[in-house]
């Protein structure tokens, strides 16, 4: 069995000898490039560029020596692209390492900190001195009135629309003919599942336009505009989409979309609110990605998600990802009790939240164990820490992790 | 009183205009500011705080009752200065230093202020020495939060140097945010913990009466 009957085996729902593991398959499964610089060296790893795909959480590129070291069964569908050492620019990280950025995130460096400019030159993401990410600066529609004609425009202006690859570089005249080359490439390169970034962020669109505290008001008091803006961005997704997958649909296994739903406590909004606004949305771009290709859905939501499972579910997604397990309704029992046979859980396999970062190797080893042999059972589960790596994981509890995770064998 | 139920509706279903309508019309008919403020919006604020913790409304509701709180304040605020009312605390408030998110820091300090607090907002990225300036400047609660493990550490900086300027005696600190517990606020030698905005005022209250 190789990597990525792995991962289908667990959209199957079928247990498999050891569960799959992702690492940095997508961007709330990586590391930060602080925290990577010392695993390498950690496992004794040849000192090479870091190189930094994701500005604004700053996450590095996982070179195939740490993928295999780990059994990782994922892979993004970006490490295709920027392969040319002209795509990279050099940049220093926050703790001083040196390391490599696209050129087209190069940070600019300002009084106390940097910042990120969109194509249209507006300063739209800053990181102050000591911080270790970048945070937005600008929402299109809280400092301007909002136009909702103008949908495409308010989007170049939001620090998210920075790409990581391909990004521009599958852009132009040509573009189409290398997106579909580097996915095919990939494709015939690796056993791993290849996933394809594609969010159809709705709630968070509407919140990077607006501004979070803005966007949720208008789900209260004008519901009318609400409906209005998620609307027009379902329809651009679904054109986005649709060329996508009519690209790079064959070549990739999982698409994964993202929408953060949840808060440490519960949903941020109720179960009627999804419904109304959301749920037949996200029903469409889900329904839409199984016409045009094999591919699973998987829904990134960070936070407490448990009462909106029943309609994520019923609205076609195959995967809820990172299954934020420190949450209140979050535990991995009631979760695969509850809805076990009915949604596949990629993630929720270590706790990042204190643990990873805190807790000891024998610890993570202990809490690793266990949440795998609740997750596996009756298949359902790729493993994944919950989120990103952040820079203050000390590598033996990365290795603890990992380890714990690929070697458990499964006993039924 | 008619008009106080009124006006704690309007605040419960987030009606802006009609909260500082109620407001303006208690004003008229002679109602004294300070009841306004404490049997009006704070007690609205407090049955939202209430139908939250009770999953009967969720953060959007919660928001915009908290803006119609906002803007019914505003219009009472010159009468109770006027009148010598004076708040229940000054809470400053601040993500700690290193982080930049401030979407729960914004909510709580809104239900704060709507709870008869007074905010002194010191935003995001706050160093330790722009809280000790605020306690210097009279907040007798200070209330940091963290969304992330790298930067919650510096909660126990800031506490740190509040006892090394020897104002730990003179103020309330409480702590919140994504990977904030009971325990870690313990450990650090925090006042208090709590895990949403609604028992962010609940705990203010107990630890100034503590």
């Amino acid at each position: 069995m190789n990597s990525r009957d792995r991962v289908l085996a667990a959209f199957n729902h079928e247990e498999t000898a050891r569960v799959p593991i992702d690492f940095s398959g997508h961007r709330s499964s990586g590391i930060a490039a602080i925290a990577y610089e010392r695993l390498r060296d950690y496992l004794g790893l040849e000192r090479r560029p870091i190189r930094v795909y994701d500005i604004q959480q700053q996450l590095a590129i996982v070179d195939s020596d740490v993928l295999d070291r780990f059994d990782v069964d994922t892979i993004e569908l970006g490490r295709a692209f920027a392969l040319d050492d002209a795509d990279w620019a050099d940049w220093t990280l926050p703790n001083g390492s040196p390391c490599q950025v696209p050129v087209w995130t190069l940070p600019e460096r300002v009084e106390h900190g940097w910042v990120l400019r969109a194509p249209t030159g507006r300063i739209v993401g800053r990181m102050p001195d000591g911080a270790l990410y970048f945070e937005w600066a600008y929402f299109p529609w809280a400092e301007n009135e909002p136009d909702h004609d103008a949908l495409e425009e308010a989007m170049a202006d939001v620090m998210w629309n920075i790409p990581s690859p391909p990004g521009p570089l599958v852009d132009g005249p040509d573009g189409d003919r290398l997106l579909l080359e580097g996915a095919r490439r990939l494709r015939e390169s690796t056993d791993r599942a290849i996933m394809g970034l594609y969010s159809c962020n709705l709630m968070e669109w509407g919140q990077y336009l607006y501004r979070n505290d803005n966007f949720l008001a208008l789900l209260v008091a004008e519901p009318d505009r609400a409906h209005d803006i998620l609307e027009r961005l379902t329809q651009f997704h679904l054109k986005g989409l649709e060329k996508y997958l009519g690209l790079v649909g064959q070549y990739i296994d999982v698409v994964n979309f993202s929408d953060d739903l949840g808060m440490q406590t519960g949903p941020m909004i109720s179960p009627r609110m999804y419904r109304e606004f959301f749920k037949p949305r996200h029903a469409r771009l889900w329904q839409r990605t199984k016409e045009l290709s094999h591919a699973k859905a998987m829904l990134h939501s960070c936070g407490d998600i448990r009462l909106l499972l029943p309609d994520l579910i019923d609205a076609g997604v195959d995967a809820v990802n990172p299954v934020q397990i420190s949450c209140k309704g979050m535990g991995a029992e009631g979760l695969k009790r509850d809805f076990g046979k009915d949604i596949t859980f990629w993630g929720g396999g270590c706790d990042t939240q204190w643990l990873l970062s805190h807790g000891t190797p024998e610890e993570i080893t202990e809490h690793v164990k266990h949440q795998v042999e609740v997750m596996r059972q009756g298949g359902g589960f790729v493993f994944q820490q919950v989120h990103n790596i952040l820079a203050d994981v000390p590598p033996q509890n990365i290795v603890a992790m990992f380890d714990a995770a690929r070697s458990l064998e499964s006993v039924s | 009183m008619a008009l106080l139920d009124e006006l704690r509706a309007a605040m419960v279903d987030g009606q802006s205009k009609q909260a500082v309508a109620k407001v303006n019309e208690g004003l008229d008919e002679g109602i004294d500011a300070g009841t306004l403020l404490r049997e009006g919006l704070i007690a609205g604020m407090a049955e939202v705080g209430q139908l939250y913790e009770d999953g009967e409304i969720f953060v959007p509701e919660m928001l915009v009752a908290a803006r119609a709180m906002t803007a019914a304040l505003a219009v009472l605020k010159p009468h109770l200065v006027e009148q010598g009312v004076e708040p229940s605390g000054k809470v400053a408030i601040g993500t700690t230093q290193g982080d930049l998110h401030d979407i729960g820091k914004n909510l709580v300090a809104m239900m704060l202020e709507g709870s008869g607090y007074e905010i002194v907002d010191l935003g995001v990225d706050v160093p330790a020495e722009k809280f000790i300036q605020a306690i210097r400047e009279g907040a007798n609660v200070v209330a940091m939060s963290a969304l992330l493990t790298t930067t919650m550490t510096n909660m126990q900086t800031a506490i740190e140097a509040i006892k090394e300027a020897g104002l730990r005696e003179q103020v309330r600190i409480i702590i919140g945010g994504a990977p904030i517990t009971k325990t870690y606020a313990d450990e650090i030698g925090a006042d208090g913990y709590a895990e949403d905005a609604s028992s962010a005022v609940r705990l203010v209250k107990e630890v100034l009466a503590a």
